[in-house]
């Protein structure tokens, strides 16, 4: 026999693995609606500001680390035919401690309640822990490496150097350290979240899922074969320097300098995603690319706002440039990847899981499988994707103009992410749909083997 | 009898769609050469529960030549081992 050995159905996650990080990220985005809602203009004030410092976790960690994670957990075997162990306890923990977690320290942040900074170092640090040695086994079992899985393990390098950075500087909320400290740590935490975790993560998954997805030509080989690990190298060499100018050891400048080569490196992935999106081959309307167009053009448009720094600053002040330049990176690029990521990964992984079941009580065709479009239909993206872009725009105008804009913000982040989970749900209940029609055929189908075995059994009798 | 499929390019989940669908249709001695562009993993697992057994070659312009037979047809299965050794030349 020359097959080989593949995932079975019972060694694939279950759909309760990604499903429950999916639906439970809008409402930490919706929550952030609120915070601007409440505190208006006080949220974008200054990136110290304990009001941005919580909008920013309930995005980045609430949001972003949440579809993250549970995305990888089941990319792993698609991308890589290696699953996480124990998949369900896995993800039932890290779900529960990261949600939590992000809870904890959004209230530590808001209220200045240093026990529950504590407690949220606490369920965070565990959360990350478990997802980081889980993720790490089944990278280790992979048994064919790819440019998928190289991004996908640098990433969670990444993530645990942003982790670290991240509780030693809630620990300083309990025990301070001086001020130059903190914001070496704080620049340095922002880079390897931003730059490291998210950018290479996007980048790993990008050169599979792009060309995938969205009918593209494939990505230059030099990109897909050096750039994730060059990138990954230079993050940590950037690390370095920061360090060493931190103890006045080195000029700034060498620390720029480096940065300035690694932020030319991310441009190029975000010129050829907008590239090989033009030279794509259905020139279908597609929402998802949509969201990566956004993505890319805030990623230029960050590069943009950090080289000709002092130019911004003098047009628009240092505090909202700084802003600018935060929301270009987190919510212009990461949250408008990952939002239009979802429309794509969450119809995919329900096609999947209904497909496989089906096969495997029923046979093939025996029930008819949605199409994705059919999961979550392209009007229902549309409409929440004409929302982000107005999420985008008072953005804009709200860190120019907080006095005027900041709660419109607030009154557009609810909606948009509002209408995420609703578009979210009418999948998930979809694929429950078409789940209880396979059981009930499936159902069926053994009652009458059963009552033909009693027929066989009792026509036995008769004559013998 | 060896059926060719082509489904580089196509946006997932159409070629496992395909394949899945083509694969249906193969009597004894029957199997099915897949041309594929990325090694498709979620596909391996529903081919078996399907009752098909596969093997799958790295290489080549595409990058991934995918054979599939029923589980049950040796005849198939002989003739799959010779059509690889002769890809492998």
């Amino acid at each position: 026999m020359i097959g080989q050995a593949s995932l079975s159905l019972d060694q694939a996650p279950p759909i309760s693995v990604p499903f429950r990080f999916f639906l439970t990220a809008p409402l930490f985005i919706f929550c952030a609606g609120l915070l601007l809602l409440i505190y208006g203009q006080d949220a974008l004030v200054s990136r110290w500001s304990p009001v941005t410092l919580a909008l920013t976790h309930l995005i980045t960690l609430g949001f972003l680390a949440s579809v993250m994670c549970g995305a990888v957990m089941q990319i792993l075997p698609v991308l890589a035919g290696s699953a996480v162990p124990a998949s369900l306890w896995v993800s039932r923990a890290v779900h529960l401690l990261l949600t939590a977690g992000v809870i904890l320290l959004v209230s530590a942040f808001l209220f200045s309640l240093s026990p529950w900074m504590g407690l949220a170092m606490l369920s965070l640090g565990s959360a990350f822990s478990i997802f980081v040695v889980a993720v790490a086994i089944a990278l280790w079992r992979v048994k064919i490496t790819n440019e998928t899985v190289i991004g996908i393990s640098v990433a969670i390098a990444a993530l645990s150097i942003t982790v670290v950075l991240g509780l030693i500087l809630a620990g300083s909320f309990i025990w301070p350290i001086g001020y130059g400290y903190i914001h070496t740590l704080t620049d340095s935490h922002m880079g390897w979240g931003v730059l490291g975790w998210i950018g290479l993560l996007v980048m790993g998954v990008a050169y599979q899922v792009v060309p995938m997805f969205q009918m593209t030509p494939e990505y230059p080989v030099w990109m897909v074969k050096y750039l994730t690990r060059s990138l990954f190298a230079a993050c940590l060499l950037w690390g370095l320097l920061t360090i060493t100018h931190s103890f006045s050891l080195i000029s700034p400048l060498w620390a720029d300098c480096w940065l300035l080569l690694m932020a030319l490196g991310y441009l190029s992935f975000a010129v050829m995603t907008l590239s090989v999106q033009k030279r794509r081959r259905r020139r279908l309307p597609d929402v998802t690319l949509k969201f990566w167009r956004i993505g890319m053009f805030s990623q230029i448009a960050a590069f943009v706002l950090w080289l000709w720094g002092p130019f911004w600053a003098e047009v628009i002040g240092e505090q909202a440039r700084l802003l600018l330049l935060g929301g270009c990176l987190i919510i212009g690029f990461a949250l408008s990847v990952i939002n239009g990521m979802l429309y794509k990964i969450l119809p995919f992984l329900s096609w999947f899981h209904l497909q496989h079941r089906s096969i495997a009580l029923l046979g093939f065709g025996c029930v008819k499988i949605p199409n994705m479009k059919e999961f979550l239909p392209d009007r229902l993206a549309k409409q929440q994707y004409i929302f982000h872009l107005l999420v985008l725009t008072l953005f804009v105008m709200a860190v120019l103009l907080p006095e005027f804009f900041s709660r419109p913000l607030g009154l557009a982040v609810c909606l948009s992410s509002l209408l995420l989970e609703y578009n979210l749900i009418q999948a998930v209940v979809r694929y429950q749909k078409i789940n209880s029609e396979i059981s009930t055929k499936s159902n069926a189908k053994d009652e009458m083997s059963i009552a033909e075995m009693s027929r066989m059994r009792g026509m036995n009798g008769t004559s013998a | 009898m060896e059926f060719r499929l082509d489904v580089c390019g196509l946006p997932a989940p159409e070629p496992m769609e395909l394949i899945l669908g083509a694969v249906q249709g193969l009597k004894e001695g029957d199997y099915l050469k897949a041309i594929h562009n990325r090694e498709p993993f979620p596909l391996y697992s529903m081919l078996n529960d399907d009752g098909f057994f596969y093997h799958t070659i790295v290489g080549g312009k595409a990058g991934f030549l995918i054979f599939i037979w029923r589980s049950d047809d040796a005849k198939a299965e002989l003739a799959v081992e010779a059509r690889i050794e002769q890809e492998s030349q």
